[in-house]
């Protein structure tokens, strides 16, 4: 699926000459040569994560507004914006195990869960600190992907996808009736993190400095959402990145020239559904409670339309889908007495929530038939005109 | 021994109902190789129809079947030509993210309607009511009895539909060969339209038996038809026979389940055997038990 972008990025095509034929090179044809990022002279300069400057302003001004916001706005505001980049988080676990590896998985919603009821076996019943509920999270959610993983192996496309989608539901009895540990139906508590006695989500004075809310706690996810963008980043263009897309690609040629095609799809899952463990974590943090009602299909759901949404098998991709995702009702909300047809009545006929599920489910549909890459493919449409213009029309 | 006949009875029962769903997965998985995710609201869709029509607008039953038969094929083929057609040629999950699209959109819109959703369920109306029967020294209701023969009556018809008729000559045709068929003249499109309004007929008539006694019709039925997934897995994807096997085995599962699992296993442990059943099956065959092995080249 993601091939489709490769072909826009090629050297070939924005090279090519009136006859569409890429030689002689532009430059050489006495067209002024043009800035460009495509074109490397090292192999270093190739690899760079922010490899032109267009990029490294961007994301200097991404960062300082990233750590600017909590200062600009509050409240509810924040709260969202917070899930956004936890879900951020979970999306690129998503997008790295259905995108990168290509192994179609709903039941993200299970790994997420598992995580957020580590943190509360972890915070309450054991009553350790939060930090320390993060680590453990990852590994149990981890463990779940390394048993699912042959599964992924044995199975191919709609079987993987059905079986995960029975994993959730599995996973959902479980958490339903191992009271002891998860509390039942009624669900279970988790402690939200403490530094130095301040509580993360509900605020306090740390360092003279005072912190309304959960800025603190939007703090911890912020830095958490830049370790798993600069991780997966990193792990791309590593050897481990190209084995995934190459066992995605088709796995028996990958077999063929070499790849260990059973260690890059159990490493790809045992990764992801760990980084979904940690976000799961962290949404049960800010929630500070977990019931088993959370973490049903409709979450994998959610989850792989913020993925699709957003670009399948990129980084920045998913990030902006759950951001998508997760003011889409909010915003709804906020204009529904304008909207005729969204009803304001709480759980009655078509409400923000269900307006916003229509919504992407509609988008879910076109993304597929117009747009593969959504989101990003949209803005690498854009990037690729204004970097070829004049010759883009 | 009644006990058992009653099981059994019961089990095949709620197994045909499952075996409808999973038919019409089958059927469309056979003819355009992917899963049709829209399918679980189309089943919806068919119960709430046949509520519509039996208790709001007054008709009978039967015509009321036909009613939501019919606009289910309708909603189905519009869903194949707008969703799955423009995907022809994609890989297979991006098709089947698109159908998910389409039954989440679909499932909104039936939750959204308060004229059909509410918290406890609608009864489709059905003249067997809530009656019982005895059979060999056992009572069970004769719903159970009335949706296992209309089922076994309509898996009956499908067969002679798809082995006597000539558009069952084409199905099988465009099953085994998309490309060799439409070399031959066949216009496979309008093949797999009729296939996916046949598949859509087919949800109604597992929607009006959803919603049947002792069981309502509520958003929350689309559980129903997630069984129905394991069912057809479980036989294998493209495979009717499979289909009606794994859905006779889904149901006995979970009426024995329902009967016998002990309690550790936890509340409402028949709701999730059939994807254990499930797990199983494919550890000892990765595509399922009648499913055709994929042939894969470099």
């Amino acid at each position: 699926m993601a091939s489709d972008s490769k072909q826009l990025t090629t050297d070939a095509r924005d090279n090519a000459g009136p006859t569409g034929f890429p030689w002689p090179p532009r430059a050489a044809r006495g067209l002024p040569r043009l800035r460009h990022t495509n074109f490397h002279t090292e192999w270093r300069t190739e690899m760079a994560l922010l490899n032109s400057t267009a990029k490294r302003i961007v994301t200097a001004v991404a960062l300082l507004l990233a750590f600017a916001l909590p200062f600009l706005i509050g409240g509810d505001l924040l709260r969202t914006t917070i899930l956004a980049a936890i879900a951020g988080i979970g999306a690129i676990a998503l997008s790295l195990i259905a995108g990168v590896a290509g192994q179609l998985s709903l039941g993200h919603a299970a790994f997420l869960g598992l995580g957020a009821y580590s943190a509360a076996f972890i915070t309450s019943n054991l009553e350790l600190h939060f930090f320390v509920a993060l680590p453990v999270a990852a590994a149990v959610a981890g463990l779940a992907g390394l048993l699912l993983a042959p599964m992924a192996l044995r199975l191919r496309g709609l079987y993987l996808a059905v079986v995960t989608l029975a994993f959730v539901l599995v996973m959902q009895h479980v958490y339903r009736n191992a009271t002891p540990i998860t509390g039942g139906v009624g669900g279970t508590r988790i402690e939200s993190p403490t530094i130095a006695g301040v509580s993360l989500t509900r605020g306090g004075e740390l360092a003279g400095i005072d912190f309304p809310g959960p800025t603190l706690y939007y703090f911890l996810v912020l830095l958490l959402l830049l370790a798993t963008i600069v991780g997966v980043k990193n792990l791309l263009r590593s050897r481990m990145g190209r084995d995934f897309a190459a066992v995605r690609d088709h796995d028996i040629a990958a077999g063929v020239v070499g790849v260990r095609v059973f260690a890059a799809t159990t490493r790809a899952f045992v990764i992801s559904s760990a980084i979904a463990g940690v976000a799961g974590a962290l949404m049960g943090g800010l929630l500070r409670h977990t019931s088993y009602g959370q973490w049903g299909m409709m979450l994998s759901v959610d989850y792989l339309a913020m993925v699709i949404l957003g670009g399948l098998g990129t980084v920045a991709g998913p990030v902006l889908g759950a951001v998508f995702v997760t003011f889409m009702p909010e915003v709804l909300d906020q204009i529904a007495p304008m909207v005729p047809f969204i009803s304001e009545e709480v759980g009655q006929g078509l409400t923000p929530e269900r307006t916003s599920r229509l919504l992407y489910g509609v988008l879910l549909a076109t993304v597929m038939v117009f747009e593969p890459l959504g989101l990003y493919g949209i803005w690498l449409r854009i990037r690729i005109y204004f970097m070829t213009w004049p010759f883009s029309r | 021994m009644s006990t058992q006949v009653v099981l059994i009875l019961s089990g095949l029962a709620v197994g045909s109902i499952y075996a409808l769903i999973a038919i019409g997965f089958a059927i469309i998985f056979k003819a355009s190789h992917t899963l049709n995710f829209a399918h679980l609201a189309l089943m919806l869709i068919g119960g709430f129809l046949v509520y519509q029509s039996t208790q709001l607008w007054g008709f009978s039953f039967w015509t009321g079947l036909a009613i939501a038969a019919g606009i289910n094929a309708v909603l189905a083929s519009a869903l194949y030509l707008l969703v799955a057609a423009p995907l022809v040629g994609r890989s297979m999950l991006a098709i089947l993210i698109a159908t998910l699209g389409a039954n989440i959109v679909l499932e909104t819109g039936v939750i959204a309607n308060p004229a059909w959703a509410t918290d406890v369920g609608r009864e489709v109306g059905s003249p067997w009511g809530s009656l019982t029967v005895e059979v060999l020294g056992g009572r069970m209701f004769l719903s159970h009895l009335w949706v296992l023969g209309l089922s076994t009556a309509v898996i009956l018809l499908l067969y002679v539909v798809l082995q006597r008729s000539r558009w069952g000559l084409l199905f099988r045709a465009i099953a085994e060969d998309q490309e060799a068929a439409a070399a031959q003249g066949i216009n496979v499109k309008y093949i797999l339209v009729a296939v996916w309004a046949v598949a859509g007929m087919l949800a109604a008539v597992a929607g009006a038996f959803v919603g049947t006694f002792p069981r309502l019709i509520s958003p929350e039925s689309v559980e129903f038809a997630l069984r129905s997934i394991p069912a057809v897995v479980i036989g294998g994807f493209d495979s009717i026979n499979g289909a009606i096997v794994g859905g006779a085995l889904v149901g006995l599962a979970e009426v024995y389940a329902a009967g016998y699992a002990p309690d550790y296993l936890g509340n409402n442990f028949h709701l999730i055997v059939a994807f254990l059943l499930m797990f199983v099956v494919l550890m000892i065959r990765p595509r399922g038990l009648f499913g055709s092995p994929e042939i894969r080249r470099v």
